[in-house]
C-alpha cells in the first residue's frame, strides 16, 4: 500500500509542475525547458532553510518559492523581448547554467555528493513523514496549485495570454504590454514549481543535481505536450500517463537480461504513439510543413 | 598557442557536421530534431558491425555508417514523421515524437549491443600527425576536412544548383514555395536523407575518436543544435560562425574557468548573442507596429 | 476543434486506465507474499549514462542466483532476485525501492552502484525495517545513512588518502587532478587534495568533467603550462580510459594516478598502450593475480559463462548477493529485516571474492589499500 501512497505522491508533485508549465506552454505559447531549474531552485532553498536555518518546513516552502519568483524575474527580465524561438532557447540556457551551479557550487549545494538527511515537514505538531501522510499535504499543494492555475488562465487574463500566443503585435497594439505580462507568468510558474520543489525536498529527505537536469525538464515538457497544452486536464492527463506506465511496466514480467532496455522502448513508442493520435493540438512554435 | 588553435579547430568541426545535419531538418520542418542523436549514434554502431566482419576496410565502415543513417533516417520519415504531418501536428508534437524516437534507438542500440562501452577497430589505425608543434590525430584531421568539405559543399549547394535553391525557398517559407511549384515535401525528404547519411559518419568519426557507446550521441547534439541556433535559416556561413562560437566558447571557457564550467560559459555566450540579436529583432517589431 | 478535445480526453482516460492497471498489478502481486524463499531485490542502474555498470552487475548476480540455486537455495527454497532499474536517478530508484519493498516483498534490496541513488533509497530501508546492502557506493556520507545501510565497498577516504600518501612518498610535489564531476569523483579529489596538501604537496591545476565528455584536451593544454609533475584522474575506467589516450596523443609524460575503480579488463582494452604505468590503489580487495581459491572460481565461473572476465563491479555485485544468501542461511525464519541485520552486524568475518568482508558499527566494511600498476598491458602490484 506504501508504494500506491508513494506514487500519489509523486503524481501530485508532477501535477503541481505540468500544471504551472502548461500556463507558459499551452496558454501562453511559451516553450520552456528550463522548468526543472525552478524545481532544483526550490528544493535546495527549502533544504538550506530547514537544514542551516532551521527554519520549519511551511516558512522554508514560502523562502523557496519567494526565491524561485526573484530568480525567475531577474533572469527574465531582459530576456522578454526575445521572440518566441529566442524564447526558447533563452530557458535551455538557463537549464544548463543552473544544472552547473548545483553540480560545481559546492559550497552551497554541496556539489554532486547532494545533502542528506533532511527532516520531514512538521505542522502544527503533526508530522508528514512517510508516504502515506505525506500524500495529504502533498495533494492539498498540488489542489491549491491546480486551482490558482485555472483561476489565471480563465476569464479575462487568461484570454490576455491567449492572445500572446497567437499573435503578441496585435496585443501590442492593443494598448498592452506583453513584455510584462510574460514576466508575471514566468514568475508565477517558476514559483510553482519551487513549491513543488520544496515538497519534494521535505518526502525525499535527499537532493542531489541529478534530478534537476535537462532531462527533468524534458520530461515535465513531455508531460504537457502528452496530454495536450492548454485546457484544464490536459497535463493531469499527461501527469498520469508519463509516471504510471513506467510504474505498471515494472509489474510486466519481462526477461531480466533485456527488461529495463524494453520497457525504455515501449515508453518511446508511447510518446511517439501519443503524438500521432493527437494529431492537430497544442501550439506551433514556428511554421511546419502541411498538407 | 597553437594547439588551442587547432582544438578550438577540431571542436569547430564536429559542431558544424552536427549542425548541418541538424539544420537540414529544423530550417525545413521547424521542429527540435531530437532523433538525430539517435540516427549519430545508430551510424556508429553500424561502422562498428561493420568492422567486425570486415576488420581492415574504413572505407566500408564510412559506407556502412552513412547507409546506416541514412536507412534510420528514411524509417523516421516514413513512420514518424509523415503520420504526424498528415495529421497536422504541431512542432510540439513532432518535437515530442522525435524525443521518444530518439529512447527507441538508443535502447535498441542497448538491447544488441549492450551498454558496454567498445573501441572502434579502426581507433587503431588512427595515429598522431605532429607539426608545427600542434598534435592531432589523423581521426581529427578527417574530422576538419569533412567539416570543411561539407561547409564548402551546401555552400556551393544552396547558392548554385536548383536544388539549394528549392531547398532555401522551403527553408524561407514552406507555403510560398509550393505556390511556385515547389514539392516541399520532396526538398524535405531529400535534405533528411542527406543529413541523416552524414550525421552516420560523423557518429564514425567522433566513435574512432573516442569510443563507442550508446549515449554517444546527445552530447553532440546539443554541441550541434547550439551552433545552428546561433545560425540563420538558409545561410551556411551562420552555421559556420555558430561553430566556431561554440567552439571558442567551450575551449576558452574551458581554458579560463575550467572544463567543469564548459557548458555554462557556452550556454552564457549564446544567451549573450540572444540577447544583442533581439535589439535588432524589436526594432524590426517596432516598425511593423508603426506600419498598422 | 474537437480533435484538440478528443485527443486530450484520450489521454486522460489512458492515463486513469494506466491507473487502475497499476493498482490491479499491485494488489494481485502482493498475493505472492505468503511465498516462502528468500527474495532479494536488486536495484541497478541498467539503462542511462551508468547503463554499463548497471549490466555488468546484473551479469554477475544472475551467475550468483544460479549458483545458490543450484546448491539448495537458502533453508531449501530457491532464492529469488527482483531486478529494477534505477537509471542512477535517485527519483527513479525510490520508487523502484518502494515497489520492491511493498510490492514485492523483498527481504532485502542489494543497491545502488551509485552512491546517490543509495543515499535517496536510505530513509525508505531504514523506515520499513529492510537491509539495503550495496555493492559498490563509496560516498562517505553512507556511514551515517542508517542502521539498515550497509556496503562492501570502502568509504572514498581509504582510497583517496593512499593515493594521496604514495604520491607524497614518491616524490611527487605539483599534482594535477582532473575528476568525473560526480559524488564519486568530487568526493575522492577533494580527499586526494586535502591529503596530499598535509603530506606537503600542492595541487595545481584541478577540473572536473561530466561523465558524457570525450574531449579533455583544453585541460590537458593547461597542464602542460602548468608544470605538474604528476596526473591524478579521479573517475571511472571508461572516461580514464579515453583521458589516457588523450593525454599522450597531445604529449602529455608525466606519471598517471588513477582510482580503483579503472581496474577492470575493459579499461586495458579501451586505453591500449596509453595505460602502461598508471597507478592505482587496490581498495576493494578482489585481486585475481593474487589466485585466492574464492576469487579464482568466480573468475573462472563467470569467465565460462559470459566468455569475459569480470572486474570489481561483477565481483562485488556478486559477493554482495552471496553475502545476503550465506547471512539469510544463518538466520531463522521468518527472514525479517531485523533479523537479517542482526546476522550481518554478528557474522564475523566473510569470506567473499573481494576479500574478508566484516562490517564495523557504521555498516561500513575495512580493507587493507595494496598499490598496484599497469604493467606491460597487466594489472600487478607495484613493487
Amino acid at each position: 500500500m506504501e508504494y500506491i501512497l508513494h506514487l500519489l505522491v509523486v503524481l501530485s508533485i508532477y501535477a503541481i509542475l505540468a500544471t504551472s508549465l502548461d500556463i507558459l506552454v499551452g496558454h501562453m505559447g511559451v516553450l520552456s525547458v528550463a522548468h526543472a531549474a525552478f524545481y532544483g531552485v526550490g528544493a535546495y532553498v527549502a533544504t538550506l532553510a530547514v537544514l542551516a536555518l532551521r527554519l520549519p518546513f511551511v516558512v522554508a516552502a514560502m523562502l523557496a518559492v519567494v526565491v524561485g519568483v526573484v530568480l525567475c524575474a531577474l533572469i527574465s527580465l531582459p530576456a522578454a523581448n526575445l521572440r518566441d524561438d529566442s524564447l526558447v532557447i533563452a530557458t535551455l540556457c538557463v537549464q544548463v547554467v543552473a544544472s552547473s551551479v548545483f553540480v560545481n557550487w559546492e559550497g552551497l549545494t554541496r556539489g554532486a555528493q547532494g545533502i542528506r538527511g533532511i527532516p520531514p515537514p512538521v505542522l502544527l505538531g503533526v508530522s508528514f513523514a512517510g508516504p502515506g501522510r505525506f500524500a495529504v499535504l502533498s495533494g492539498l499543494a498540488a489542489i491549491v496549485a491546480v486551482t490558482l492555475a485555472r483561476r489565471t488562465t480563465s476569464g479575462p487574463f487568461g484570454r490576455l495570454l491567449h492572445a500572446i500566443r497567437e499573435d503578441e503585435v496585435v496585443v501590442l497594439c492593443a494598448g498592452k504590454r506583453p513584455a510584462i505580462v510574460k514576466i508575471v507568468v514566468l514568475c508565477f510558474a517558476a514559483g510553482l514549481a519551487a513549491l513543488a520543489g520544496s515538497l519534494f525536498a521535505g518526502y525525499s529527505g535527499y537532493v542531489s543535481p541529478t534530478s534537476f537536469g535537462l532531462l527533468e525538464s524534458v520530461l515535465i515538457l513531455s508531460m504537457v505536450i502528452v496530454g495536450g497544452p492548454g485546457g484544464v486536464w490536459g497535463p493531469l492527463g499527461g501527469v498520469l500517463l508519463l509516471v504510471l506506465f513506467p510504474e505498471a511496466l515494472r509489474f510486466v514480467g519481462i526477461p531480466a537480461n533485456v527488461a529495463s532496455e524494453v520497457r525504455q522502448i515501449l515508453f518511446g513508442l508511447l510518446l511517439i504513439v501519443v503524438t500521432i493520435f493527437h494529431g492537430e493540438s497544442g501550439l506551433a512554435p514556428g511554421r511546419v510543413l502541411r498538407k | 598557442m597553437l594547439q588551442l588553435f587547432a582544438n578550438v579547430l577540431i571542436t569547430a568541426s564536429v559542431a558544424l557536421l552536427v549542425a548541418v545535419s541538424f539544420s537540414t531538418v529544423y530550417w525545413v520542418a521547424r521542429f527540435f530534431h531530437f532523433a538525430l542523436g539517435g540516427i549519430i549514434v545508430a551510424g556508429a554502431y553500424c561502422a562498428y558491425a561493420v568492422l567486425n566482419l570486415v576488420p581492415s576496410s574504413p572505407i566500408l565502415a564510412v559506407f556502412g555508417a552513412a547507409l546506416g543513417g541514412g536507412l534510420l533516417g528514411v524509417t523516421l520519415e516514413v513512420l514518424v514523421h509523415r503520420p504526424l504531418r498528415l495529421r497536422g501536428a504541431a512542432g510540439s508534437g513532432f518535437l515530442l515524437a522525435s524525443l521518444g524516437a530518439y529512447i527507441v534507438i538508443i535502447n535498441s542500440v542497448s538491447l544488441v549491443w549492450g551498454e558496454q562501452v567498445r573501441i572502434l577497430a579502426v581507433a587503431r589505425l588512427s595515429h598522431v600527425i605532429s607539426m608545427f608543434g600542434v598534435r592531432i590525430t589523423t581521426v581529427q584531421a578527417c574530422e576538419v576536412g569533412l567539416a570543411a568539405a561539407t561547409a564548402i559543399c551546401a555552400w556551393i549547394a544552396l547558392a548554385g544548383t536548383r536544388a539549394g535553391r528549392a531547398f532555401r525557398a522551403v527553408a524561407c517559407d514552406a507555403v510560398l514555395a509550393r505556390v511556385v511549384g515547389i514539392d516541399a515535401i520532396l526538398v524535405h525528404v531529400v535534405a533528411l536523407v542527406a543529413g541523416s547519411m552524414l550525421a552516420g559518419v560523423v557518429g564514425l568519426l567522433v566513435a574512432a575518436d573516442v569510443d563507442v557507446r550508446p549515449g554517444l550521441g546527445f552530447p553532440l547534439l546539443l554541441l550541434g543544435v547550439t551552433a545552428a541556433l546561433l545560425g540563420r535559416p538558409g545561410r551556411v556561413s551562420s552555421l559556420v560562425a555558430g561553430a566556431g562560437i561554440v567552439s571558442i566558447g567551450q575551449n576558452l571557457g574551458a581554458w579560463f574557468f575550467g572544463m567543469q564550467f564548459r557548458e555554462a560559459i557556452t550556454m552564457l555566450i549564446l544567451l549573450a548573442t540572444l540577447y544583442l540579436r533581439r535589439r535588432v529583432i524589436s526594432a524590426h517589431l517596432s516598425q511593423r507596429v508603426a506600419e498598422f | 476543434m474537437w480533435t484538440m478535445n478528443r485527443g486530450k480526453t484520450q489521454v486522460l482516460l489512458g492515463g486513469l486506465a494506466i491507473a487502475v492497471a497499476t493498482v490491479g498489478a499491485f494488489l494481485v502481486s502482493g498475493c505472492g507474499r505468503g511465498a516462502s524463499g528468500l527474495r532479494i531485490g536488486v536495484l541497478f542502474p541498467m539503462t542511462g549514462e551508468a547503463g554499463s555498470y548497471g549490466e555488468k552487475g546484473r551479469d554477475a548476480v544472475l551467475l550468483a542466483v544460479d549458483e545458490v540455486n543450484a546448491s539448495g537455495g537458502v533453508h531449501g527454497q530457491p532464492v529469488r532476485a527482483f531486478f529494477e532499474d534505477s537509471k542512477a536517478d535517485p527519483a527513479t530508484g525510490m520508487s523502484a525501492a518502494r515497489k520492491l519493498i511493498s510490492a514485492d516483498r523483498v527481504n532485502a534490496i542489494e543497491g545502488d552502484i551509485v552512491s546517490a541513488v543509495t543515499l535517496a533509497v536510505a530513509p525508505i530501508a531504514e523506515s520499513n525495517h529492510v537491509v539495503l546492502l550495496s555493492p559498490t557506493s563509496s560516498a562517505p556520507a553512507i556511514a551515517d545513512a542508517g542502521e539498515y545501510v550497509y556496503r562492501i565497498w570502502p568509504s572514498d577516504l581509504e582510497e583517496g588518502r593512499a593515493i594521496a600518501t604514495y604520491a607524497a612518498t614518491a616524490g611527487y610535489r605539483r599534482a594535477g587532478v582532473l575528476y568525473m564531476n560526480n559524488d564519486y569523483g568530487q568526493a575522492i579529489a577533494g580527499i586526494f587534495k586535502s591529503r596530499f596538501h598535509e603530506l606537503g604537496g600542492g595541487v595545481v591545476s584541478l577540473e572536473g568533467y561530466q561523465g558524457s565528455d570525450s574531449d579533455f584536451r583544453p585541460f590537458l593544454a593547461k597542464l602542460r603550462s602548468s608544470r605538474a609533475d604528476v596526473l591524478y584522474i579521479a573517475g571511472y575506467f571508461a572516461d580514464t580510459a579515453t583521458i589516457v589516450r588523450q593525454a599522450r596523443e597531445v604529449g602529455i609524460t608525466v606519471p598517471l594516478l588513477g582510482t580503483t575503480a579503472i581496474e577492470d579488463p575493459q579499461f586495458l582494452n579501451l586505453a591500449g598502450p596509453a595505460a602502461e604505468g598508471i597507478v592505482y590503489p587496490l581498495a576493494t580487495g578482489f585481486d585475481p593475480s593474487t589466485g585466492d581459491p574464492v576469487g579464482s572460481a568466480f573468475v573462472k565461473a563467470f569467465r565460462s559463462r559470459y566468455r569475459r572476465e569480470p572486474g570489481w563491479v561483477e565481483a562485488h555485485s556478486y559477493d554482495a548477493f552471496k553475502l545476503l544468501c550465506y547471512v539469510a542461511e544463518r538466520s531463522q525464519i521468518p527472514l525479517t529485516g531485523e533479523e537479517l541485520r542482526r546476522g550481518l552486524d554478528n557474522m564475523g568475518a566473510y569470506q567473499g571474492v573481494t576479500g574478508s568482508i566484516r562490517f564495523d558499527r557504521n555498516g561500513d566494511v575495512v580493507k587493507p589499500v595494496v598499490l598496484k600498476v599497469v604493467r606491460g598491458g597487466r594489472f600487478a602490484r607495484l613493487r
